[in-house]
Protein backbone atom coordinates (compact mmCIF):
# COMPACT_ATOMS: atom_id res chain seq x y z
CA UNK A 1 0.00 0.00 0.00
CA UNK A 2 1.28 3.07 -1.44
CA UNK A 3 -1.44 5.85 -0.25
CA UNK A 4 -4.36 6.61 0.90
CA UNK A 5 -6.53 9.36 -0.78
CA UNK A 6 -10.05 10.52 -1.14
CA UNK A 7 -12.04 11.76 -4.42
CA UNK A 8 -15.07 12.82 -5.17
CA UNK A 9 -17.13 12.28 -8.05
CA UNK A 10 -18.95 16.01 -9.07
CA UNK A 11 -20.41 14.93 -12.09
CA UNK A 12 -22.97 11.99 -9.70
CA UNK A 13 -25.97 13.12 -8.23
CA UNK A 14 -24.91 11.90 -5.36
CA UNK A 15 -21.21 14.08 -5.24
CA UNK A 16 -19.94 10.46 -3.80
CA UNK A 17 -16.72 10.63 -2.00
CA UNK A 18 -14.34 7.18 -2.47
CA UNK A 19 -11.93 6.01 -0.78
CA UNK A 20 -9.11 5.18 -1.90
CA UNK A 21 -6.21 3.17 -1.86
CA UNK A 22 -2.90 3.31 -4.02
CA UNK A 23 -1.47 -0.10 -3.88
CA UNK A 24 1.83 -1.97 -5.97
CA UNK A 25 0.57 -5.37 -6.93
CA UNK A 26 2.78 -8.17 -6.29
CA UNK A 27 2.77 -11.32 -7.36
CA UNK A 28 3.43 -14.59 -6.09
CA UNK A 29 7.00 -16.45 -6.81
CA UNK A 30 6.57 -20.57 -7.75
CA UNK A 31 3.05 -20.14 -7.82
CA UNK A 32 2.27 -18.86 -4.24
CA UNK A 33 4.00 -22.36 -3.04
CA UNK A 34 6.21 -22.25 -0.12
CA UNK A 35 10.24 -22.36 -0.36
CA UNK A 36 11.06 -25.61 0.94
CA UNK A 37 14.05 -23.91 2.91
CA UNK A 38 12.61 -21.16 4.46
CA UNK A 39 9.02 -22.32 4.51
CA UNK A 40 7.57 -19.34 3.63
CA UNK A 41 5.81 -17.34 0.51
CA UNK A 42 7.41 -15.36 -1.49
CA UNK A 43 6.44 -12.70 -3.38
CA UNK A 44 7.93 -10.45 -6.23
CA UNK A 45 7.89 -7.17 -8.51
CA UNK A 46 4.90 -8.07 -11.10
CA UNK A 47 6.79 -7.87 -14.56
CA UNK A 48 4.77 -7.79 -17.47
CA UNK A 49 1.22 -5.97 -16.26
CA UNK A 50 1.12 -2.70 -14.86
CA UNK A 51 1.81 -3.61 -11.44
CA UNK A 52 -0.32 -0.28 -9.84
CA UNK A 53 -3.46 0.01 -9.28
CA UNK A 54 -6.26 2.07 -7.50
CA UNK A 55 -8.79 0.29 -5.45
CA UNK A 56 -11.57 1.10 -3.47
CA UNK A 57 -10.46 0.78 0.45
CA UNK A 58 -13.10 -1.75 1.22
CA UNK A 59 -10.75 -4.14 -0.70
CA UNK A 60 -8.60 -3.96 1.66
CA UNK A 61 -8.55 -6.85 4.16
CA UNK A 62 -5.44 -6.64 5.88
CA UNK A 63 -2.31 -5.67 6.06
CA UNK A 64 0.91 -8.33 5.99
CA UNK A 65 5.01 -8.26 6.86
CA UNK A 66 7.26 -8.85 3.96
CA UNK A 67 10.69 -8.89 4.57
CA UNK A 68 13.60 -8.29 1.92
CA UNK A 69 15.30 -10.99 0.06
CA UNK A 70 16.78 -10.38 -2.55
CA UNK A 71 16.18 -8.06 -5.72
CA UNK A 72 12.48 -7.05 -5.95
CA UNK A 73 11.48 -10.04 -3.76
CA UNK A 74 10.08 -10.23 0.13
CA UNK A 75 9.24 -12.88 1.94
CA UNK A 76 5.64 -13.05 3.30
CA UNK A 77 5.98 -13.32 7.01
CA UNK A 78 2.66 -15.34 8.16
CA UNK A 79 3.70 -16.10 11.58
CA UNK A 80 3.09 -12.57 13.10
CA UNK A 81 -0.11 -14.19 14.96
CA UNK A 82 -2.38 -16.52 15.14
CA UNK A 83 -4.88 -15.07 12.93
CA UNK A 84 -2.06 -15.09 9.92
CA UNK A 85 -0.90 -18.03 10.70
CA UNK A 86 -4.29 -20.05 10.48
CA UNK A 87 -5.34 -17.96 7.89
CA UNK A 88 -1.91 -18.86 5.09
CA UNK A 89 -0.56 -21.73 6.45
CA UNK B 1 10.34 -12.45 23.51
CA UNK B 2 7.05 -12.34 21.89
CA UNK B 3 7.54 -9.98 19.38
CA UNK B 4 10.44 -11.44 18.58
CA UNK B 5 8.94 -14.60 17.75
CA UNK B 6 6.75 -13.01 15.33
CA UNK B 7 9.46 -11.88 13.29
CA UNK B 8 11.94 -14.28 13.88
CA UNK B 9 11.63 -16.81 11.32
CA UNK B 10 11.01 -14.57 8.28
CA UNK B 11 14.03 -12.29 9.20
CA UNK B 12 16.63 -15.64 9.19
CA UNK B 13 15.08 -17.06 6.34
CA UNK B 14 15.93 -14.06 4.61
CA UNK B 15 19.07 -13.51 6.42
CA UNK B 16 19.94 -17.26 5.62
CA UNK B 17 19.13 -17.59 2.50
CA UNK B 18 22.53 -17.57 0.37
CA UNK B 19 23.68 -20.90 1.59
CA UNK B 20 27.10 -22.32 0.61
CA UNK B 21 27.48 -26.31 0.36
CA UNK B 22 29.19 -26.43 3.85
CA UNK B 23 26.63 -23.86 5.66
CA UNK B 24 23.99 -25.45 3.80
CA UNK B 25 22.75 -28.62 6.66
CA UNK B 26 23.11 -26.30 9.34
CA UNK B 27 21.37 -23.21 8.01
CA UNK B 28 18.58 -25.77 7.34
CA UNK B 29 18.85 -26.98 10.73
CA UNK B 30 18.47 -23.61 12.36
CA UNK B 31 15.68 -22.60 10.07
CA UNK B 32 13.83 -25.90 10.90
CA UNK B 33 14.40 -25.36 14.62
CA UNK B 34 13.30 -21.46 14.65
CA UNK B 35 9.97 -22.58 12.62
CA UNK B 36 9.77 -25.26 14.91
CA UNK B 37 9.48 -23.70 17.82
CA UNK B 38 7.33 -20.13 16.70
CA UNK B 39 5.27 -22.50 15.34
CA UNK B 40 4.80 -24.49 18.59
CA UNK B 41 4.47 -21.25 20.87
CA UNK B 42 1.62 -19.68 18.15
CA UNK B 43 -0.45 -23.21 18.88
CA UNK B 44 -0.08 -23.04 22.08
CA UNK B 45 -1.71 -19.50 21.66
CA UNK B 46 -5.06 -21.74 20.80
CA UNK B 47 -8.14 -20.97 22.87
CA UNK B 48 -9.72 -24.49 22.21
CA UNK B 49 -7.65 -27.68 21.09
CA UNK B 50 -8.31 -30.61 19.68
CA UNK B 51 -6.55 -34.25 18.87
CA UNK B 52 -5.05 -33.11 15.82
CA UNK B 53 -3.61 -30.04 17.04
CA UNK B 54 -2.05 -31.27 20.22
CA UNK B 55 -0.43 -33.75 17.60
CA UNK B 56 0.92 -30.94 15.54
CA UNK B 57 2.03 -29.10 18.62
CA UNK B 58 3.74 -32.76 19.81
CA UNK B 59 5.18 -33.20 16.21
CA UNK B 60 6.78 -29.36 15.91
CA UNK B 61 8.31 -30.08 19.43
CA UNK B 62 9.98 -33.09 18.25
CA UNK B 63 11.15 -31.59 15.39
CA UNK B 64 12.88 -28.43 18.16
CA UNK B 65 14.32 -31.25 20.26
CA UNK B 66 15.55 -33.13 16.76
CA UNK B 67 17.39 -29.59 15.44
CA UNK B 68 18.41 -27.56 18.38
CA UNK B 69 21.75 -29.15 18.90
CA UNK B 70 22.68 -26.40 16.23
CA UNK B 71 22.26 -23.48 18.84
CA UNK B 72 24.11 -25.36 21.51
CA UNK B 73 27.67 -23.76 21.02
CA UNK B 74 25.99 -20.45 21.88
CA UNK B 75 24.74 -21.25 25.17
CA UNK B 76 27.82 -22.36 27.21
CA UNK B 77 27.24 -21.57 30.82
CA UNK B 78 29.95 -19.77 33.12
CA UNK B 79 31.99 -23.44 34.14
CA UNK B 80 32.02 -24.51 30.64
CA UNK B 81 33.10 -21.24 29.45
CA UNK B 82 35.84 -21.49 32.14
CA UNK B 83 36.71 -25.11 31.33
CA UNK B 84 37.19 -23.81 27.85
CA UNK B 85 39.75 -21.32 28.54
CA UNK B 86 41.47 -23.59 30.97
CA UNK B 87 41.83 -26.00 27.93
CA UNK B 88 43.11 -23.62 25.50
CA UNK B 89 45.55 -22.37 27.87
CA UNK B 90 46.49 -26.12 28.36
CA UNK B 91 46.89 -26.44 24.77
CA UNK B 92 48.34 -23.27 23.98
CA UNK B 93 51.62 -24.29 26.22
CA UNK B 94 52.70 -27.66 25.41
CA UNK B 95 52.17 -26.78 21.44
CA UNK B 96 55.76 -25.73 21.19
CA UNK B 97 57.60 -27.98 23.42
CA UNK B 98 56.09 -30.56 21.70
CA UNK B 99 57.60 -29.07 17.74
CA UNK B 100 60.60 -30.84 16.86
CA UNK B 101 63.68 -28.28 16.74
CA UNK B 102 64.26 -27.90 13.45
CA UNK B 103 61.16 -26.03 13.18
CA UNK B 104 62.79 -23.25 15.30
CA UNK B 105 65.24 -22.80 12.08
CA UNK B 106 62.15 -22.29 9.58
CA UNK B 107 61.39 -19.21 8.19
CA UNK B 108 58.42 -16.78 9.49
CA UNK B 109 56.66 -17.29 6.10
CA UNK B 110 56.59 -21.05 6.74
CA UNK B 111 55.56 -20.88 10.37
CA UNK B 112 52.42 -19.22 9.70
CA UNK B 113 50.84 -22.15 8.32
CA UNK B 114 51.65 -24.12 11.08
CA UNK B 115 50.08 -21.68 13.64
CA UNK B 116 47.24 -21.65 11.85
CA UNK B 117 46.85 -25.13 11.86
CA UNK B 118 47.37 -24.94 15.85
CA UNK B 119 44.53 -22.33 16.46
CA UNK B 120 42.19 -24.25 14.01
CA UNK B 121 42.67 -27.30 15.86
CA UNK B 122 42.20 -25.40 19.51
CA UNK B 123 38.56 -23.65 18.48
CA UNK B 124 37.67 -27.39 17.46
CA UNK B 125 38.16 -28.59 20.31
CA UNK B 126 36.78 -25.77 22.10
CA UNK B 127 33.60 -26.46 20.08
CA UNK B 128 33.69 -30.02 21.25
CA UNK B 129 34.04 -29.08 24.83
CA UNK B 130 31.27 -27.12 24.56
CA UNK B 131 29.29 -28.97 22.54
CA UNK B 132 30.20 -31.86 25.31
CA UNK B 133 29.26 -30.15 28.57
CA UNK B 134 26.27 -27.82 27.19
CA UNK B 135 22.74 -29.28 27.53
CA UNK B 136 19.16 -28.54 27.69
CA UNK B 137 18.29 -29.99 30.67
CA UNK B 138 16.79 -26.95 32.60
CA UNK B 139 12.99 -26.69 33.58
CA UNK B 140 11.54 -24.54 30.64
CA UNK B 141 12.50 -27.06 28.45
CA UNK B 142 11.25 -29.70 30.12
CA UNK B 143 7.85 -27.59 30.60
CA UNK B 144 7.38 -28.10 26.93
CA UNK B 145 6.71 -31.52 26.87
CA UNK B 146 4.07 -31.64 29.42
CA UNK B 147 1.85 -29.02 27.46
CA UNK B 148 -0.51 -31.63 25.33
CA UNK B 149 -1.01 -33.78 28.88
CA UNK B 150 -1.76 -30.60 30.53
CA UNK B 151 -4.63 -29.84 28.02
CA UNK B 152 -6.04 -33.22 28.04
CA UNK B 153 -6.41 -33.17 31.78
CA UNK B 154 -6.97 -29.52 32.10
CA UNK B 155 -8.64 -28.11 28.71
CA UNK B 156 -7.15 -24.99 27.50
CA UNK B 157 -3.62 -23.91 29.67
CA UNK B 158 -4.13 -20.03 28.52
CA UNK B 159 -6.19 -19.03 31.18
CA UNK B 160 -3.99 -20.38 33.84
CA UNK B 161 -1.07 -17.51 32.10
CA UNK B 162 0.49 -15.90 35.24
CA UNK B 163 1.94 -12.90 32.77
CA UNK B 164 -0.85 -10.49 34.10
CA UNK B 165 -0.13 -10.81 37.61
CA UNK B 166 3.43 -10.91 37.23
CA UNK B 167 2.81 -7.52 35.33
CA UNK B 168 0.70 -6.01 37.87
CA UNK B 169 3.06 -7.20 40.51
CA UNK B 170 5.94 -4.83 39.01
CA UNK B 171 3.04 -1.77 38.13
CA UNK B 172 1.16 -2.12 41.40
CA UNK B 173 3.25 -2.94 44.02
CA UNK B 174 6.58 -2.52 43.43
CA UNK B 175 6.53 1.16 41.76
CA UNK B 176 4.32 1.80 44.28
CA UNK B 177 6.57 0.58 47.49
CA UNK B 178 9.67 2.08 46.15
CA UNK B 179 7.82 5.48 45.94
CA UNK B 180 6.51 5.12 49.64
CA UNK B 181 8.03 5.96 52.56
CA UNK B 182 7.99 2.25 53.22
CA UNK B 183 5.64 2.82 56.79
CA UNK B 184 2.88 1.48 56.04
CA UNK B 185 3.44 0.90 52.78
CA UNK B 186 -0.21 -0.58 51.66
CA UNK B 187 -2.55 2.20 51.86
CA UNK B 188 0.34 4.44 50.05
CA UNK B 189 0.52 1.67 47.50
CA UNK B 190 -2.50 2.06 46.81
CA UNK B 191 -2.85 5.17 46.44
CA UNK B 192 -0.27 5.90 44.32
CA UNK B 193 -1.59 3.19 41.82
CA UNK B 194 -5.12 5.10 41.90
CA UNK B 195 -3.05 8.18 41.05
CA UNK B 196 -1.00 6.62 38.68
CA UNK B 197 -4.35 5.52 36.60
CA UNK B 198 -6.03 8.93 37.17
CA UNK B 199 -3.59 10.44 35.15
CA UNK B 200 -3.18 8.43 32.46
CA UNK B 201 -7.09 7.87 31.68
CA UNK B 202 -6.90 12.00 31.69
CA UNK B 203 -3.55 12.02 29.46
CA UNK B 204 -6.13 9.35 26.69
CA UNK B 205 -9.12 11.76 27.07
CA UNK B 206 -6.45 14.87 26.19
CA UNK B 207 -4.97 12.99 23.39
CA UNK B 208 -8.50 11.96 21.90
CA UNK B 209 -9.89 16.06 22.39
CA UNK B 210 -6.39 17.24 20.57
CA UNK B 211 -7.09 14.82 17.44
CA UNK B 212 -8.60 16.72 14.54
CA UNK B 213 -10.43 15.03 11.58
CA UNK B 214 -8.45 14.67 8.54
CA UNK B 215 -9.76 15.75 5.46
CA UNK B 216 -8.35 15.00 2.11
CA UNK B 217 -8.18 17.28 -0.89
CA UNK B 218 -7.14 15.82 -4.15
CA UNK B 219 -5.59 19.06 -6.00
CA UNK B 220 -6.09 20.88 -8.94
CA UNK B 221 -4.62 18.81 -11.84
CA UNK B 222 -5.34 21.21 -14.72
CA UNK B 223 -6.61 18.29 -16.63
CA UNK B 224 -9.91 16.16 -16.14
CA UNK B 225 -9.34 15.74 -12.85
CA UNK B 226 -10.73 19.46 -11.62
CA UNK B 227 -11.78 19.03 -8.60
CA UNK B 228 -12.85 22.07 -5.39
CA UNK B 229 -11.96 21.50 -1.92
CA UNK B 230 -15.43 21.52 0.10
CA UNK B 231 -13.96 23.83 3.16
CA UNK B 232 -12.09 26.92 2.35
CA UNK B 233 -9.00 26.30 4.05
CA UNK B 234 -7.89 22.77 2.84
CA UNK B 235 -5.93 20.78 5.68
CA UNK B 236 -2.94 18.07 5.23
CA UNK B 237 -3.33 15.83 2.45
CA UNK B 238 -1.93 12.82 3.08
CA UNK B 239 -0.76 11.36 6.83
CA UNK B 240 2.23 9.33 6.71
CA UNK B 241 5.75 8.75 7.17
CA UNK B 242 6.69 10.66 4.24
CA UNK B 243 6.63 14.39 4.75
CA UNK B 244 5.71 17.41 2.46
CA UNK B 245 3.67 15.20 0.74
CA UNK B 246 0.40 17.35 0.40
CA UNK B 247 -0.50 16.94 -3.25
CA UNK B 248 -0.90 14.62 -5.54
CA UNK B 249 2.50 15.60 -7.61
CA UNK B 250 4.40 15.54 -4.41
CA UNK B 251 2.87 12.41 -3.62
CA UNK B 252 4.01 11.25 -7.40
CA UNK B 253 7.61 12.50 -6.66
CA UNK B 254 8.05 10.80 -3.46
CA UNK B 255 6.55 7.34 -4.73
CA UNK B 256 8.58 7.91 -7.71
CA UNK B 257 5.80 7.35 -9.53
CA UNK B 258 5.29 8.94 -12.90
CA UNK B 259 2.26 11.73 -12.49
CA UNK B 260 0.49 10.26 -15.82
CA UNK B 261 0.32 7.40 -14.40
CA UNK B 262 -1.17 7.95 -11.44
CA UNK B 263 -3.38 9.98 -13.41
CA UNK B 264 -4.16 7.25 -15.42
CA UNK B 265 -4.88 4.95 -12.50
CA UNK B 266 -7.44 7.47 -11.25
CA UNK B 267 -9.17 7.56 -14.26
CA UNK B 268 -9.56 4.05 -14.89
CA UNK B 269 -10.77 3.55 -11.52
CA UNK B 270 -13.58 6.54 -12.08
CA UNK B 271 -14.59 4.92 -15.38
CA UNK B 272 -15.39 1.75 -13.29
CA UNK B 273 -17.08 3.15 -10.72
CA UNK B 274 -18.97 6.07 -12.82
CA UNK B 275 -21.24 3.39 -14.64
CA UNK B 276 -23.02 2.86 -10.50
CA UNK B 277 -23.75 6.42 -9.71
CA UNK B 278 -26.52 8.17 -11.37
CA UNK B 279 -25.41 11.26 -13.35
CA UNK B 280 -26.43 14.42 -13.92
CA UNK B 281 -27.86 16.02 -16.77
CA UNK B 282 -25.50 16.59 -19.39
CA UNK B 283 -26.73 19.10 -21.56
CA UNK B 284 -26.45 22.63 -20.76
CA UNK B 285 -27.65 25.65 -22.73
CA UNK B 286 -25.85 27.95 -21.60
CA UNK B 287 -22.91 27.90 -19.17
CA UNK B 288 -22.21 30.18 -16.71
CA UNK B 289 -25.55 30.41 -15.94
CA UNK B 290 -28.16 28.18 -13.57
CA UNK B 291 -30.67 26.51 -14.69
CA UNK B 292 -34.29 26.99 -13.36
CA UNK B 293 -35.60 23.14 -13.70
CA UNK B 294 -32.88 21.80 -12.64
CA UNK B 295 -33.05 23.57 -8.97
CA UNK B 296 -36.99 23.25 -9.19
CA UNK B 297 -37.21 19.90 -9.94
CA UNK B 298 -34.95 19.15 -6.65
CA UNK B 299 -36.59 17.75 -4.09
CA UNK B 300 -35.57 20.39 -1.38
CA UNK B 301 -35.52 23.56 -3.12
CA UNK B 302 -33.30 26.50 -1.85
CA UNK B 303 -35.21 30.01 -2.42
CA UNK B 304 -31.98 31.83 -1.58
CA UNK B 305 -31.12 30.45 -5.30
CA UNK B 306 -33.47 32.62 -6.42
CA UNK B 307 -31.37 35.63 -5.35
CA UNK B 308 -28.12 34.32 -6.37
CA UNK B 309 -29.76 33.51 -9.76
CA UNK B 310 -31.12 36.75 -9.98
CA UNK B 311 -28.15 38.54 -9.18
CA UNK B 312 -24.78 37.30 -9.68
CA UNK B 313 -23.43 40.42 -7.37
CA UNK B 314 -25.37 38.51 -4.40
CA UNK B 315 -23.90 39.91 -1.41
CA UNK B 316 -22.68 36.75 1.10
CA UNK B 317 -24.89 37.67 3.95
CA UNK B 318 -27.82 37.53 0.85
CA UNK B 319 -27.17 33.70 1.50
CA UNK B 320 -29.24 32.19 4.54
CA UNK B 321 -27.03 29.14 6.08
CA UNK B 322 -30.71 27.75 7.31
CA UNK B 323 -31.44 26.12 3.91
CA UNK B 324 -30.53 22.89 2.61
CA UNK B 325 -30.54 21.58 -1.27
CA UNK B 326 -28.34 19.86 -3.23
CA UNK B 327 -27.60 22.23 -6.53
CA UNK B 328 -25.57 22.24 -9.40
CA UNK B 329 -23.79 24.47 -11.10
CA UNK B 330 -21.95 24.89 -14.27
CA UNK B 331 -19.18 27.13 -15.39
CA UNK B 332 -17.25 27.83 -19.02
CA UNK B 333 -14.25 28.52 -17.09
CA UNK B 334 -13.32 25.63 -15.43
CA UNK B 335 -15.42 23.07 -17.54
CA UNK B 336 -17.30 21.70 -14.39
CA UNK B 337 -19.73 21.46 -12.36
CA UNK B 338 -19.93 21.59 -8.53
CA UNK B 339 -22.09 19.81 -6.30
CA UNK B 340 -22.35 21.22 -2.76
CA UNK B 341 -24.92 19.89 0.11
CA UNK B 342 -25.25 22.87 2.19
CA UNK B 343 -25.85 26.40 1.44
CA UNK B 344 -22.99 27.69 2.94
CA UNK B 345 -20.80 25.10 0.22
CA UNK B 346 -22.99 26.66 -2.56
CA UNK B 347 -22.31 30.32 -1.96
CA UNK B 348 -18.56 28.85 -1.73
CA UNK B 349 -18.66 27.46 -4.87
CA UNK B 350 -20.52 29.83 -6.37
CA UNK B 351 -17.98 32.70 -4.95
CA UNK B 352 -14.73 30.81 -6.05
CA UNK B 353 -15.87 30.55 -9.62
CA UNK B 354 -16.44 34.33 -9.72
CA UNK B 355 -20.67 34.00 -10.56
Amino acid sequence: MLALFKIRNIISEAAAVHRLVLVRILDPINGGRFHIPSRHIRVGNRINARDMRIVSIGAVIGQGQVIPSGKKQWIVNHRTGLRTFNEIY
Amino acid sequence: MRNLGRCIAAVLASALQNLDSSQYQDFKSALKCVSAQVDLTLMAQYRSHTPDTLSYMESYLQTFHRTKVIFLEFRPSKATHAQANCQDRELREPMPDQRPKEVYYITVANRRPLADQERVERSDRRADLIRRENHFNFIKMHYLTDFASHVRRFASISMYSTEIGELAHKDQIKDGYRRSNKNEAARQILSHYGRQHALGIRLQTIEALSKVEGVIVVEDSGMEMLTVPSRSTPRRVVKGSMKNTSTLTELCTALDIHYSNMLEEILRFIRQTAADDRRLPATRPNSGYFLWKDLLSLKSQCPTFRKLTGSRSTAPAALEPRHSATVALETIGCGSRLVGKRTMDIYRDAWWLGC
